[in-house]
């Protein structure tokens, strides 16, 4: 149960990871004409593929920081 | 012009990059000017690369050392200008160019250079995509401490007996090698290995034997699937092999190759056992130890290097300390009991542990040591669980990150398995996948994923002098260099049976592979016999003979790099490249003839 829940962002960033590649890479694998699908994925579809993970990392970072009480008190309070 | 490094036995001059470039530049320009109006032969190519391999090799060992980028970068610019004047007058490229103008040109670029498909004709870039993402799955998984779960657990199994637990770690590394970078996994294999080794009180020359036969196991025994060594990869993308070759030809090699190491490990170790209760409390806990060192410092340190950082500060009782380590006992333990005074030891458990740690792991050290003495063994175990308690929360974090780690195999695993059936899907993205989600199990560890990063690609840069290599002799096989020596061997099989000229390719690459890099010898030897007749077997001996090669020497392979620098390290810094020969020519000389033998049997069966 613990593990659960330690793991619950990281499985909603996994769902999120695994959307993208499919979007990415399905139409470039299955629909590319001549089954010519190594040239279709060509450079910024490769480029987009290798960064994701780590754009993924970034994102989960910024919500670390958003979650912090001290950015809360700094931002979401003088809002309030 | 050139720096002195600071090593007193045996100084180092670094000649600096810039002037080699300079020298390569002037070289080129020659070329260009002689050879514009009467183009060399494509031998001059030929020759110019192998001087750059030699170079390399040259370069890397002597004292006079030249970065070896600078080598290859360096180079291509010469080979480039040679290069042109022999093929342009004649190639398609200037045809169109003639009647199309620049747009001829833009296509070209456009096809070859911005298409994956065009880089990996170049410079197999696929293949070296593909190793990138392994790189950084492995950096990461090692970060969740998979490898030493699975071994401790294995120990506890086999009840302490050393020669079962290092074959099955053995095994489990042969066939992760196959999948797995065999460079990230030596790195990880070797530091078990030592911890258990040194456990079990093994002598030191026993542990350098096997640290350098982790090398066999994951360059000789991963041979069974392409996809864990780059040369294979290299071997299998421009001969167009698919896995049914590896697991039909190669994997019956690894195997014979893994009962070779068997019996060497088992004259080695068979008496050997670790008693499982005088394992202490950090030795128990090997995996949470390593993973709190890396969340709280990201310095990818264990314990035995902050030993050898902390030795300097014993004073005179550096030999002893080092003596009792030596002898199979704790660093910490080693400490207290060599006499080393107690704010050296504090500051040393509060560096790895932490400072709640300090007090505890003191305390349980000096009861151990008294164990005989009544009432002292219940305040050790009181300690224990105290200790225990402390790592409670990075063991739950560790076992959270290896679920990540173990779910990251399925995509992975599926993708290659997409890769062998649909040869259009690219290989790199199952890596990439694997390392995005193995990567989702340290990111709450900012310093943990931070170091997993750094540690990736620190080791990727070690493959970058490849690529103008690679691209070298792309260039070769344009200009028909190799179409000469497919006619060799293709003469020389008629000639001898191909049979004994496939064992003579296996030596062959067995020594080229000893003094050279094995993707280079890949790549170059696999050009020669591509479409041939007798395709598979050639294939087969050639991977066989680098793959043995490469362990033979202390530079043979990236593995054996790594497993030397460590012997240096952690070992023995006396340790010399023929004091490595020397170990290992017995287990080589044995690997060749099994080798030689079932050449000759695979050449009976399968003919072609």
């Amino acid at each position: 149960m613990e593990l659960l829940k330690i793991n619950r962002r990281r499985f909603a960033l996994a769902v999120i990871f695994a959307i993208a590649a499919v979007i990415l890479l399905v139409p470039s694998a299955l629909f590319a004409s001549d089954g010519a699908a190594v040239a279709a994925l060509d450079f910024p579809k490769i480029c987009l593929f290798i960064a994701m993970p780590l754009m993924l990392a970034k994102v989960s970072s910024l919500i670390e920081r958003v979650n912090q009480p001290a950015f809360k008190g700094r931002y979401v309070c003088q809002l309030s | 012009m050139s720096t002195e490094l600071k090593s007193p036995d045996n100084p180092l001059v670094e000649i600096k990059s810039k002037w080699f470039y300079l020298f390569c530049i002037a070289i080129a320009v020659l070329i260009g000017l002689f050879t514009w109006t009467t183009p060399a032969d494509p031998n001059l190519m030929g020759i110019e690369v192998f001087i750059t391999i030699i170079a390399l090799f040259i370069f890397g060992s002597i004292k006079y050392r030249i970065d070896k980028n600078a080598v290859t970068y360096g180079a291509l610019l010469v080979i480039l200008a040679t290069f042109f004047p022999i093929w342009w007058p004649k190639s398609e490229l200037r045809q169109e160019f003639m009647g199309s103008g620049w747009s001829a040109i833009a296509t070209a670029f456009k096809e070859n250079i911005l298409t994956l498909h065009g880089l990996e004709g170049l410079v197999h870039a696929d293949t070296m995509l593909f190793i990138l993402g392994l790189t950084f799955f492995v950096g990461v998984i090692s970060q969740t401490r998979l490898l030493e779960t699975i071994s401790m657990n294995i120990l506890r199994i086999f009840e302490g007996r050393i020669f079962p637990t290092v074959l099955l770690i053995s095994g489990l590394v042969s066939f992760a090698s196959g999948i797995m970078d065999g460079v990230s996994m030596i790195g990880l294999t070797i530091r078990v290995l030592f911890i258990i080794l040194i456990m079990a009180k093994v002598r030191q020359d026993g542990i350098k034997f096997i640290v350098m036969v982790s090398v066999v196991l994951t360059t000789v025994c991963g041979m069974w699937l392409a996809y864990g060594e780059p040369p294979n990869l290299i071997m299998k993308s421009n001969l167009g092999l698919k896995d049914s070759f590896f697991l039909q030809y190669a994997m019956p090699m690894a195997v014979a190759a893994f009962m070779v190491v068997a019996v060497f490990l088992f004259r080695l170790l068979r008496k050997k056992e670790i008693p499982l209760d005088e394992l202490d409390v950090l030795e128990q806990n090997i995996a949470d130890v390593r993973f709190l060192r890396a969340e709280r410092k990201g310095d990818g340190k264990n314990l035995e290097d902050t030993l050898m950082e902390y030795s300097g500060q014993f004073g005179d009782k550096e030999s002893r300390v080092m003596g009792l380590y030596h002898e199979g006992n704790h660093p910490i333990s080693a400490m207290i009991m060599a006499g080393v005074n107690k704010e050296t030891t504090h500051r040393f458990i509060e560096e790895c542990l932490g400072k709640e740690f300090t007090a505890p792991v003191t305390s349980y050290y000096r009861h151990r040591m008294k164990r005989e003495v009544p009432g002292e063994l219940e305040r050790e175990t009181a300690e224990t669980v105290v200790i225990d308690q402390l790592l409670k929360n990075t063991s739950l974090q560790r076992r959270a990150s290896q679920i990540w780690g173990m779910l990251a195999f399925i995509p992975f695993i599926v993708l290659l398995i997409w890769h062998a059936k649909n040869h259009n899907v690219p290989l790199f993205v199952s890596s990439t996948a694997g390392f995005g989600f193995a990567l989702l199990g340290i990111l709450p560890h900012p310093k943990m994923y931070k170091l997993a990063l750094r540690e990736a690609a620190h080791e990727y840069k070690e493959y970058l002098f490849l690529f103008p290599l690679f691209l070298s002799i792309t260039l070769l096989t344009t200009v028909g260099f190799f179409d000469q020596l497919k006619y060799a061997i293709e003469h020389g099989s008629a000639a001898l049976g191909h049979a004994h000229l496939a064992v003579i390719q296996f030596l062959f690459s067995t020594f080229l592979s000893a003094i050279l890099d094995n993707n280079v010898v890949a790549d170059f030897a696999s050009r020669a016999i591509t479409g041939m007749s007798h395709m598979y077997l050639f294939a087969v001996s050639q991977i066989a003979g680098y793959a043995t090669g490469g362990a033979l020497t202390h530079i043979g392979s990236a593995q054996s790099v790594v497993a030397y620098a460590y012997i240096l390290r952690h070992i023995d810094s006396k340790f010399t490249p023929l004091d490595w020969m020397r170990a290992m020519y017995k287990l080589g000389a044995v690997l060749c003839v099994t080798f030689i033998i079932m050449i000759y049997i695979m050449s009976f069966f399968f003919g072609a």
